[in-house]
């Protein structure tokens, strides 16, 4: 692999595998971080696997250094949000409607477990289709519309 | 609603992507180029190529495998063939061929004699010094030894071909060839073709054949050794069971020529 080949894996995917962190932990900080290691490391590795399967390999290896990492600071990662909202034109009312809601929703997101979790915001964020989302966790189609169901549930109970 | 809230909303990260790369191009600097432990291309032609020896190697074992079975003096062997063609070996005889490719070519190499029966199939073929004698499925008698090499036909046909001077004849039952050491083929046929096959039934059946080859088989059949004072001429003809005592063989071919016989030690008998 050259490091222009690099470059261009890296502007593919860094995104994804950043977010892919920052569902499971909430930590922006410890997602940049994780996915800056999973390059390197595989930049040291130099795999000769042909390319259509670097981007599992990616996400199979930022996962893997999230967990050590996770397991290194040995305290319970709590799901922390601060989506930061993109400015908008809005009405006091519906400025304070929308902050009422923005934060039920940050509070379901945090509560919700990581697995349903990852898979909703994947699909709802990244905007990734089943089969996407399906190919770089690992998990099978029908795991994946599972689990989507399961969280859509658990937000619209906590919506309410 | 839920999806306007997501476009909504970003993710907070305090380094962004250029920053990231920024930090990532430095390390990966002073990261020396891992020498690789498997250059998989090299792993697949040596595999590849360690694959096609195998192939080789199990083509040549097939191919090339040769069995032998073996008649000591004194004994008589019998065995099959893969395809249950059978084969009677006479005293002092082998016969080797190739199980692995019998269905391929059924070839057999006989030094001494043997009495076949063929099963219908592929050309079956029996090379000697002398000749080498063909067949489709029928049963005959070889004589291949070094003082005559002679086929005898008992059912079906027989191609006989002679070594050296690849003169060719076929053979239809009850009809006999032998080739001299010119080459030369000597067609006959005979009455009784039983008596070459008599061996196969511990029979002795001799027509006028010279007394010192009769004694030469004798030392095979009964695994002893003949030796002579000074050359016997004469031919014989005569027949006797082979499940004699060796002694009482040799009386009744020295009878009529008015030889004697001396016992010596090991299983030795001079003819006077």
């Amino acid at each position: 692999m050259t490091e222009r080949e690099f470059k261009q894996l890296f502007d593919t995917h860094f995104d994804e595998i950043r977010n892919y962190i920052w569902y499971r932990c909430g930590d922006g900080d410890l997602a940049s971080d994780v996915a800056q290691e999973s390059f390197a490391k595989l930049w040291e590795k130099r795999p000769y696997n042909d390319s259509s399967k670097l981007r599992g390999l990616l996400f199979k290896m930022a996962g893997d250094i999230f967990i050590s990492n996770y397991r290194k600071k040995n305290s319970e990662l709590k799901f922390r949000t601060t989506l930061t909202q993109k400015f908008e034109n809005k009405t006091p009312e519906e400025e304070l409607q929308y902050i009422e809601l923005k934060t039920k929703y940050e509070k379901a997101l945090n509560e919700m477990p990581e697995t349903q979790r990852v898979v909703f915001l994947m699909s709802r964020h990244d905007k990734k289709r089943y089969k996407e989302i399906a190919e770089v966790t690992g998990l099978g189609i029908k795991a994946v519309e599972k689990r989507m169901s399961k969280a859509l549930q658990f937000i619209r109970e906590k919506i309410q | 609603m839920l999806d306007e809230l997501n476009d909504s909303l970003s993710i907070p990260y305090n380094k962004s992507k250029e920053d990231v790369w920024a930090s990532l191009s430095r390390q990966i600097e002073n990261k020396p180029v891992k020498t690789r432990r498997l250059n998989y291309n090299k792993v697949r032609m040596v595999w590849a190529a360690a694959m096609i020896a195998l192939l080789v190697g199990l083509g040549v074992l097939l191919r090339f495998y040769h069995y032998t079975v073996e008649a000591k003096p004194g004994q008589i062997a019998n065995f099959f063939l893969p395809d249950g063609s059978e084969v009677i070996l006479s005293a002092g005889s082998e016969a080797t061929y190739y199980p692995l490719w019998w269905t391929y070519s059924r070839k057999v190499t006989l030094d001494g004699e043997a009495f076949f029966k063929v099963q219908k199939g592929k050309t079956f073929s029996v090379k000697s010094k002398r000749g080498i004698t063909t067949v489709v499925g029928t049963s005959f008698d070889i004589y291949a030894r070094r003082d005559n090499y002679r086929v005898v036909c008992y059912t079906g046909k027989v191609w006989v071909e002679a070594q050296n001077s690849k003169q060719k004849i076929i053979l239809t039952p009850g009809e006999k060839a032998e080739i001299n050491t010119n080459g030369e083929i000597l067609f006959s046929k005979t009455k009784n073709p039983g008596q070459y096959t008599a061996w196969t039934d511990n029979q002795f059946v001799f027509t006028s054949i010279p007394v010192q080859s009769v004694f030469n088989e004798m030392a095979r059949r009964f695994n002893v050794t003949i030796t002579f004072e000074k050359p016997i001429e004469g031919n014989y003809t005569g027949n006797f069971p082979s499940d004699i005592p060796v002694e009482k063989a040799l009386e009744i071919v020295c009878k009529p020529f008015g030889l004697s016989f001396e016992k010596k030690a090991g299983h030795t008998y001079v003819i006077k």
